[in-house]
């Protein structure tokens, strides 16, 4: 598993001003996103191919941002236990939810729908931002779309 | 008219459920029973799982301050509206007296309320709130399950839908709808729209304090009218609106710029 920080669009990377230590990536276009079928299936890979493709909107990524949204909203409280499924460790755990928290953000940033803002102020309570380059990319996009408000 | 209700109610005291269930008597419709969920334990985690530190005010307001919460600057408050209307009924247990059925239920969902509904083979279920209906319930509701809901549909479904909408600016979507309810959260067929415009000083706990009178208003117009024939529910698609959530205090405070600044 990688702990490196991601992000896909050099857009996104001028604006925030992010330094050079957070590297752009591309994916390719080879990935194929499987069916949405529940969240306790979703792994790191996802949320990252997910993450890549957000520029170019896709019928499958909008079921899965609603179905992710979804169960975070009414989970929310048990996140934690939810995440111990799949990742035993802290480590693993955490970046999985500073993914999910930029895929949130990024989402809200190219669809507007502030529900993924709000979703995503309420999971990054949640987390411990233990990996600084993640977590100064996540509180620099999140406070960028507030002040967008 | 000899139609015949049953009212679900999310506490027995509760100045919405009294009210409305006095003025629909008072419209000769006939109470069958009202099921009112209990206050326990497992009801305050799962609602405290959904709502939050918004619960403990919820409770706060509805259980503890009571009367005392409308002591603000806004008039059009429901305990006004109970003076102006002269409602007296202030706990749903006075109504066994005029012979209605008084269930307290933990679940509102559960095998024993179903069977009940089953039983009175009613015309139709209102609601007052007490969370999620389940379609065991719906399927034994008469023509269904009418609810008042706090927000313009089918736009702003969910919750804080006040809030949602003046985030977005969108100040002429805010208002009340009455709907069936089914099994997706307030996405059942519309019966009533109706908008409230904002005035000039509001806050979020003004509008909210001015829409207790108005929900009971139209509830209780909307079960009479549709009872009579009178009005039609209309379908509502599911891509025409989203379901929103409980809103965050960062954007909850966004939204009180935005209502604080829009004569600006």
């Amino acid at each position: 598993m990688s702990f490196n920080c991601k992000i896909f669009d050099s857009e996104l990377h001028d604006i925030l001003k992010l330094p050079k230590s957070i590297e752009l990536t591309d994916l390719g276009t080879n990935s194929i996103l499987r069916d949405y079928s529940k969240f306790k299936f979703i792994r790191l890979n996802d949320i990252i191919l997910l993450r890549s493709r957000l520029q170019e909107e896709r019928k499958s990524e909008g079921v899965w941002s609603e179905r992710i949204l979804r169960f975070l909203e009414v989970r929310m409280i048990n996140i934690n236990e939810s995440l111990k499924l799949n990742y035993m460790s802290v480590k693993e755990r955490e970046v999985f939810k500073e993914n999910l928290i930029s895929f949130l953000l990024e989402l809200y940033y190219y669809n507007h729908d502030i529900r993924f803002l709000n979703t995503a102020i309420k999971l990054n309570k949640k987390a411990k931002n233990i990996h600084a380059d993640h977590k100064l990319y996540n509180s620099k996009l999140m406070e960028y779309l507030m002040n967008r408000i | 008219m000899d139609k015949k209700v049953i009212i679900i109610s999310p506490n027995p005291s509760s100045l919405y459920t009294t009210s409305v269930c006095e003025l629909l008597m008072r419209h000769g419709i006939q109470i069958q029973a009202v099921f009112v969920k209990k206050f326990s334990l497992n009801r305050f985690k799962d609602e405290f799982s959904r709502d939050g530190v918004k619960l403990l005010k919820k409770i706060w307001k509805k259980l503890v301050l009571r009367n005392r919460a409308y002591q603000d600057d806004e008039k059009d408050n429901i305990l006004n509206f109970r003076k102006k209307h002269k409602i007296s009924l202030s706990n749903i247990s006075e109504l066994e007296k005029h012979g209605v059925d008084v269930f307290s239920v933990d679940n509102l969902n559960s095998q024993f309320v179903e069977s009940k509904f089953q039983s009175y083979n009613t015309d139709l279920v209102v609601f007052t709130g007490g969370g999620l209906i389940r379609e065991n319930i719906l399927k034994f509701s008469g023509a269904g399950i009418i609810n008042c809901h706090m927000g313009i549909l089918p736009m702003y479904r969910g919750m804080d839908v006040i809030e949602w909408a003046v985030l977005n600016e969108d100040f002429d979507n805010i208002g009340v709808t009455l709907h069936f309810m089914e099994k997706g959260v307030d996405t059942g067929d519309i019966l009533k729209i109706r908008k409230v415009p904002l005035k000039e000083r509001d806050t979020i706990k003004n509008i909210r304090t001015r829409f207790e009178p108005v929900m009971v208003e139209e509830l209780v117009a909307v079960v009479f009218d549709f009872l009579n024939h009178k009005i039609k529910p209309v379908k509502q698609e599911i891509i025409d609106g989203k379901q929103f959530f409980v809103i965050s205090n960062p954007l909850l405070e966004k939204c009180k710029v935005k209502l604080a600044n829009r004569l600006k």
